[in-house]
């Protein structure tokens, strides 16, 4: 249990408040960045699988968690990026050119969407959203010269100064990068007046609004910084499958995305990257889980989606707060042992009010 | 009364996640009596209406009406049970008319036949509905919206009537109202009442007995003249000035309720 | 051990001399924090030293002259120390009032000690004063701190701080110079404080106690529990009180140590928690509270938390045997402890704000044992010590190594004691106070041939380890004749977590009976645990529940008693006391006269 000696206002606004925290964070990202050393090319591979989901669910958390706007449709942000970036690639510029060039016209689109579903909420903005994403899978489906249409287009290995990344702990450490810089960045955002006015605008359009913000501006600011960082992430992810087709970024995507945060923790930047693990850890489980099984079981169809959807539904069923909200209430047991008080998080009924005229 | 009481509370507790609301409560209604629970904002009032009528579950303790154990039993249970309750802030239905949100309060009736004549009993009590019978319930003020959800809650024939804050944000005028209607439900037709009040003066009027409710405890109960006769609570409820004099004001009294 | 003998600190033989070369040599160390808007601020020792200087040559600059009373009506706060500290430096008494007093009780204060100048911390404290003040004429200046809701009082004695210091700040020599010229002609004989003894018993008596009182005191109390310039202390308890006036004002004086005030009553345990002092004083029922707090939490703890607590103070207890008999503890047992504290112990010391007390004190009144060897076994050296403001809070004391649980610990260095022909307990050396300020019978009676008279009935054993029997004056005699300590049942009775405090009936009476004044808290807990209804603090004594349960505390302690002594029946104070009430005290004891004579109904009851 940490009892913090407050001696100076900025205490409080500090990302890492105390000598534990910093302690914590700081052995994680030494030991992320020192991965390559331990770990083999198929982990490799996987872990950087992981961060790409991450940098994704990192702007759709942007946007959902903190802004409280659904979106149905993340992939094609996904989309927009991986294939403007391997456009730039393919037309011989670096990846210092392609990859800003991803998530600003990841952010345009992000732009796009923003304008008209700013302006709605609830059922019809999923819906909105939903439709940008089969727009832009039709684009990708169409546009053949650029995208290469259905038979898909092969993806250079990023470019630095010169150097080709070629071996996957090089990509994975590109990625790692990135996206401490971009979590650092949404962090930022968080700890300012602008993410606190995100955060209003979640809680309660009308009482922010009472306070002098603007909650389309908020909003059109948060799709776009989402659709920037989703685009990035789809930048990378390009890279990590070497070939892209428009049916790789479909609804299932989406939805994919939007169950990863949901269940890693909504509202949290933690739960991103505890989503990120749930779902990228079940993937690999499952397939190394298929081929050691006896085929009679392993080779059933449908067992995939099939042990994906029962653990699924279990973390929504135990733990609605997600994975992160496990952990807190893991952390606060051995935190407050042996004080902690048994029903601590007990949840109290609620009967929540049918939804007024705004 | 040498009854049982029709409402027995015993011990209850109610957490808010880690946050104990109120700890030990125990009080008692008899039928037809109207009995009030007093106390400021946040003192825990409204959190032990909705412990007795399900809406939150009490970690110990238990309720029991007429004769029937319903600790933590869901709302709508609690209802058929012949519960009343006329929440905070009255949420009345905003798109039913002033028609429909009454005949919702019959739902659970199974003798649909005197539904009318109960209508009119309401409208007995509460004219100012009358007119506004087919009127979206929404577009009532908040007066008329609170004897709606009043009459709501009696089309159900309740045992017992439990008001969360009626006189909540209503001007002096409506309060006074709503408190002549509530004496008068209580003395013509016998409608047994809790009542949770932050008006202390206007509560008091009509009540038979109060409950005084501090951070969750009860600190002092008694009969309608106990509670208008004890200095504390007059001066701390009703307004009344001690003597006067710089040496008799009473700084930073801890209300210690003899 | 003459009176003569000179003692001295740092070759610093008075406060104010003492003062005054701790600012010059510590300079911007930290000597205080304050609580302020969320945010604990720093108050260097040149700070202490300039503000307590422009409000000494303030006070010069209005005529007060040396051997004049300043009067301090203030809850602890930076201010109180200052104005402290300034009225010694010019050579005045400075004397300190509990906030709690009523109006007639401040008016016989002043009045007794002839105060001219008053500080008090507010409108409420203000408001006591103006009721009395046709009668308190030598009192010619009132400064008030806190000018909330006085905008437009407009009273020619009235001063507020800021206009008071502005009047230090007249940019003249004369001032500065006379203000060194006051320290400097500082003897060590010469009263430094007066404090009055809240006593249980008749008027307010006010202590002269001197320079050389103090800088003893501080030195005695060095050799016990030492202190460095790096520990931290808590000041909660009111300053006018001799003990926290000398752990606030006085030890830190002597050894460079910093300070830190709570912000209020109501957050005192938060703050306590907040600053995590490495030395602690708490009467008896502020450790009980400590320990009932933590014991109420585990009732909601899990199974699993629980078990290992009590295994963890197992461990501990262990360890604290070894300690407390001044013996090496064994590897594996301190392996043990170190576990246990790592694991279990070390949180529920960080939320009671005692991880890093390395000298817990109680004393002012008797502790349970348990309790003790609970807060060891915690890891909270806990040692207990018996003083008085006629010996400057600290006669004799437990410390590490020297231990016997239900004494009150030896002598330190310096100090004898002897008991007399009756037990009462008479100490001598440079601690004993100067004699009560105009009340030349009563000092008389109090030290005689410079032993004092403690009035407290005491037993030395043969290891010189003192155990405190009763005050003399409350030994009750029965109309069997039997001579009964009335504290030693109630110190019994009080040990249970369920009694605040119990007086004990019996003086010429046939039997003994008690009243009694539970813990709300424990009991409401109690009630709850076991579905008993209540409603209020009345209806919760009233229930058959809790009588029985205050019944069985009785016949449990009844048991370890002689026939004589055992309680024949009991009736419960059935309201909440506060120290407003005259039945408390300022350090919420019960005053036993009151007692006896308010409740002389529930009393003859029991009789009849």
């Amino acid at each position: 249990m940490r009892i913090l000696f407050k001696t100076n206002y900025k205490q409080d606004l500090n990302l890492a408040k105390h000598g534990g925290h910093r302690f914590w964070y700081g052995l994680l990202i030494l030991v992320l960045f020192a991965a390559p050393l331990i770990l083999g090319g198929y982990y490799i591979g996987e872990a950087t699988r992981i961060l790409i989901y991450a940098m994704a669910g990192l702007g759709l958390m942007v946007l959902t968690g903190f802004t409280g706007q659904v979106s149905l449709g993340h992939a094609a942000f996904l989309a927009i990026g991986a294939y403007t970036n391997a456009w730039f690639l393919a037309q011989g510029f670096s990846s210092f050119v392609a990859l800003p060039m991803a998530a600003l016209l990841s952010m345009i689109g992000g732009l796009l969407v923003a304008i008209p579903a700013a302006r709605m909420s609830g059922i019809y903005l999923a819906i909105a959203t939903l439709a940008f994403a089969i727009i832009v899978e039709d684009f990708a489906g169409h546009l053949n010269s650029i995208t290469g249409g259905n038979r898909g287009m092969m993806v250079d290995v990023p470019t630095l100064f010169g150097y080709q990344i070629w071996e996957s702990w090089e990509l994975y450490l590109f990625v790692l990068s990135i996206l401490v810089v971009a979590t650092l960045a949404v962090l930022n955002i968080l700890r300012s007046p602008l993410g606190r006015a995100m955060i209003a605008v979640r809680d309660s359009e009308v009482s922010s609004q009472a306070l002098g913000v603007n909650p389309m501006k908020i909003k059109v600011f948060a799709f776009t910084v989402s659709a920037a960082i989703t685009g990035l992430a789809g930048a990378f992810l390009a890279h990590y499958m070497s070939f892209l087709t428009p049916q790789i970024f479909g609804i299932l995507l989406s939805i994919q995305l939007l169950l990863m945060i949901v269940l890693g923790g909504l509202g949290t930047v933690h739960g991103v990257f505890f989503g990120a693990v749930l779902i990228g850890v079940l993937e690999t489980g499952i397939s190394i889980a298929k081929d050691t099984l006896p085929s009679s079981i392993g080779g059933l169809p449908g067992i995939e989606p099939f042990v994906f959807g029962v653990i699924l539904i279990s973390v929504i069923v135990f733990e609605p707060t997600g994975i992160y909200g496990r952990w807190i209430k893991i952390r606060s047991y051995m935190e407050f042992f042996p004080i902690y008080r048994r029903k601590s998080f007990k949840r109290q009924r609620t009967y929540l009010k049918t939804e007024r005229l705004r | 009364m040498s009854e049982s009481p029709l409402l027995k509370v015993r011990n209850i507790e109610t957490f808010y996640g880690p946050v104990i609301a109120i700890r030990g409560i125990s009080l008692d209604v008899h039928k037809g009596q109207v009995v009030s629970i007093l106390g400021g904002n946040g003192a825990g009032k409204t959190t032990i209406l909705k412990t007795i009528c399900g809406a939150l579950e009490p970690q110990k303790g238990t309720v029991v009406f007429s004769g029937q154990d319903i600790t933590a039993w869901q709302p709508d249970k609690t209802a058929k049970q012949g519960m009343g309750h006329v929440p905070e802030g009255r949420e009345v239905f905003p798109f039913l008319t002033v028609k429909e949100n009454l005949e919702m309060g019959a739902y659970n009736r199974k003798e649909k036949n005197d539904i009318d004549a109960d209508l009119e009993m309401v409208f007995h009590y509460f004219p100012d509905l009358k007119n506004k019978i087919n009127l979206q319930a929404v577009l009532l003020s908040g007066g008329q919206q609170q004897m709606l959800a009043m009459g709501r809650a009696l089309m159900m024939r309740p045992e017992i009537l439990l008001l969360d804050e009626p006189s909540l944000g209503l001007s002096p005028l409506l309060v006074s109202e709503i408190f002549d209607i509530i004496y008068r439900l209580n003395t013509e037709q016998g409608v047994t009442m809790l009542l949770v009040e932050q008006n202390a003066h206007m509560a008091l009027k009509v009540s038979h007995a109060g409950y005084v409710i501090e951070v969750g405890r009860i600190v002092f109960d008694g009969d309608r003249d106990a509670l208008l006769n004890n200095p504390d609570i007059q001066e701390f409820y009703l307004g009344k000035k001690r003597a006067i004099g710089r040496e008799k004001r009473r700084w930073k009294m801890r209300k210690t309720w003899r | 051990m003459s009176t003569e003998e000179i003692i001295s600190l740092d070759n610093q033989t008075s406060i104010p001399a003492l003062f005054r070369f701790r600012a010059q040599t510590l300079k911007n160390k930290v000597s205080m924090r304050e609580k302020h808007f969320g945010i604990w601020r720093t108050f260097s020792w040149n700070q202490y030293y300039s503000n307590s200087a422009r409000i000494g040559k303030a006070m010069i600059a209005l005529g007060l002259k040396s051997g004049q009373t300043v009067s301090i009506l203030a809850d602890p706060c930076k201010e109180w120390l200052f104005f402290d500290l300034a009225a010694q430096c010019i050579g005045c008494v400075s004397c300190g009032i509990y906030t709690t007093d009523s109006a007639p009780q401040i008016l016989h204060i002043c009045k007794d000690s002839d105060t001219t100048l008053l500080m008090v911390e507010n409108e409420e404290q203000l408001d006591k004063y103006l009721a009395v003040e046709e009668q308190l004429p030598n009192i010619h200046t009132v400064v008030v701190l806190d000018s909330t809701g006085l905008a437009d009082l407009d009273h020619p004695k009235v001063v507020m701080l800021e206009q008071f210091y502005r009047l230090g700040d007249e940019d003249t020599e004369d001032l500065e110079s006379e203000w060194n010229r006051r320290i400097d002609s500082s003897e060590p004989n010469d009263t430094a404080i007066l404090v009055y003894t809240s006593g249980t018993t008749g008027a307010p008596k006010g202590a002269m106690i001197s320079n050389r009182n103090l800088i003893f005191i501080a030195q005695a109390f060095h050799e016990f529990y030492p202190i460095t310039a790096e520990d931290e202390s808590v000041v909660y308890l009111p300053l006018c009180h001799i003990t926290e006036r000398l752990l606030s004002v006085f030890l830190p004086l002597a050894r460079c140590s910093t300070v830190n005030f709570i912000e209020g009553q109501d957050t005192a345990f938060e703050n306590i928690t907040e600053v995590s002092p490495t030395y602690f004083l708490g009467v008896p029922r502020i450790w009980e509270k400590m320990y009932s707090s933590i014991t109420l939490r585990m009732k909601d703890a899990t199974w699993f938390g629980r078990k290992a607590l009590q295994i963890a103070i197992s461990a501990g207890s262990r360890a604290a045997d070894f300690e407390d008999k001044g013996l090496p503890v064994p590897a594996h047992v301190r392996l043990m402890h170190r576990a246990a504290d790592l694991l279990v112990l070390n949180n529920i010391k960080v939320l009671l704000g005692l991880d890093r007390v390395r000298i817990g004190l109680t004393g002012a009144a008797p502790i349970s044992p348990d309790l003790i060897e609970w807060f060891r076994a915690l890891g909270v050296p806990l040692y207990e010590a018996f003083g008085q403001t006629e010996n400057v809070a600290f006669a004799c004391g437990n410390y590490r190594g020297q231990v016997r649980l239900g004494t009150v610990g030896k002598p330190p260095p310096g100090v004898e004691l002897k008991t007399a022909e009756d037990g009462e307990l008479m100490i001598r050396g440079p601690l004993v106070f100067k004699g009560y300020y105009k009340q030349a019978l009563k000092t008389a009676e109090t030290i005689v041939d410079g032993w004092l008279y403690t009035g407290d009935i005491a037993e030395i054993d043969a290891d010189g380890f003192v155990k405190i029997v009763d005050r003399k004056k409350d030994i009750i005699i029965t109309s069997g004749g039997k001579n009964i300590s009335p504290s030693e049942i109630e110190n019994q009775l009080k040990f249970s977590p369920y009694v605040t405090d119990a007086v004990v009936i019996g003086d010429r009476r046939k039997y003994l009976t008690c009243l009694v004044m539970i813990d709300n808290e424990t009991v409401s807990q109690f009630a709850q645990e076991n579905n008993v209804p209540f409603s209020d603090f009345k209806s919760l004594c009233a229930t058959a529940e809790v009588q029985s349960l205050v019944k069985s505390e009785i016949e449990r302690i009844n048991l370890s008693l002689a026939q004589a002594e055992t309680l024949k029946k009991f009736r419960l104070i059935d309201k909440q006391l506060t120290v407003e009430d005259d039945e408390l005290t300022a350090s919420m004891k019960l005053k036993r006269n009151i007692v006896n004579e308010k409740y002389a109904g529930l009393i003859d009851q029991m009789y009849s």
